[in-house]
């Protein structure tokens, strides 16, 4: 019983210890990963037929991201 | 009695022109479809004596074609227009200018010349009409019309006229664009008159405000893109039923 009494407390102190030592590490830092980003817009203007492929080197995902976004906005119509 | 005989002749004259304008109109009814745009529309002609008035409907947001990104353009309530005169040879249509960011209408007074049209020995019957084939090219496309000469109309939906009869279907020969006859009804009291509704804009205008606008179009969209960035591959194709105004425009 004893012995029983022990192993509890050891593993519950342990998984304490565990615990702590989780919460004061320091933050895991990853490293952002720069790449092209390319996309392609379609659609017509006026009746115009418009491709283009967008490029833009050394951006992260994000910032990729992003710049679809822009190009959506710049291509949303004019007010009427 | 002699002075009588002025009056006589001006009440006469003026009971033809009364009996003149009172002669019925005829509207012919068409769908017009552009493949390339996913676009159907309904489009009236008006025709009397050697006048008539075209008018494209909104386009039918039904039709679902390839997915795009965008597809901007603009039209109001009104839409577009055509008013064709073989007296004067009068062409005048409304359409729409991109203006600082926005498609404002215009009237603009077309100098084309009248279509050349080559006659063919086909002839096909189209519902209850017999029909002839002509053909002719107009800025940038080849079109193939069946007309009927059973229906006195020699003005065509759009800027088509100068065939014998009323055109039954007129097409690209990509069959890209399509215009085809649905019904006709006479009309009693139809006022044909040119578009006056909107800013009149010269046709050399017309066309470079319109080439310019697409130019202006992807200088906006590189605008919003980073430094840097790098736009490649602008193809452009022209879904539009005209493609080239070299006779309105040198290059």
């Amino acid at each position: 019983m004893k012995a029983v009494l022990v192993l509890v407390i050891f593993l519950l102190t342990g998984a304490a210890q565990s615990k702590a030592d989780a919460l004061s590490a320091p933050a895991a830092t990853t490293k952002e990963v720069l790449g092209s980003c390319t996309f392609a817009v379609n659609g017509t203007f006026n009746g115009v037929v418009v491709n283009v492929t967008i490029t833009v080197s050394e951006v992260s995902a994000l910032e990729c991201a992003v710049m679809k976004a822009a190009a959506r906005k710049a291509l949303e119509p004019p007010k009427k | 009695m002699k002075n009588l005989i002025p009056i006589i002749l001006i009440l006469t004259s003026v009971d033809l022109i009364y009996a003149q304008s009172k002669e019925p109109a005829l509207e012919l009814n068409y769908t017009y479809e552009n493949i390339g745009n996913a676009e159907r529309r309904k489009v009236k002609l008006i025709f009397r004596n050697q006048e008539s008035l075209t008018s494209f409907s909104a386009k039918d947001t039904a039709i679902v074609g390839e997915p795009k990104d965008f597809d901007i353009g603009g039209e109001d309530d009104k839409g577009r227009q055509v008013y064709k005169n073989s007296i004067t040879g009068q062409v005048i249509f409304r359409d729409f200018m991109p203006r600082d960011g926005e498609f404002v209408p215009c009237i603009v007074a077309d100098p084309m010349k009248p279509l050349n049209w080559s006659f063919s020995s086909k002839v096909k019957k189209i519902g209850k009409y017999r029909c002839s084939s002509a053909s002719t090219e107009f800025r940038g496309r080849k079109y193939v019309a069946w007309y009927t000469e059973d229906i006195p109309v020699t003005h065509g939906p759009w800027k088509f006229a100068g065939l014998p009869g009323a055109i039954i279907e007129v097409y690209t020969d990509d069959r890209s664009h399509l215009f085809t006859l649905i019904s006709i009804n006479s009309l009693q009291d139809a006022e044909i008159k040119p578009p006056s509704d909107a800013q009149p804009v010269a046709m050399g205008e017309y066309v470079t405000k319109k080439e310019q606008a697409v130019t202006d179009f992807i200088n906006r969209l590189a605008a919003a893109l980073p430094r840097g960035a790098e736009i490649t591959g602008v193809s452009t194709g022209d879904n539009n039923l005209e493609t080239d105004f070299s006779d309105v425009v040198k290059k």
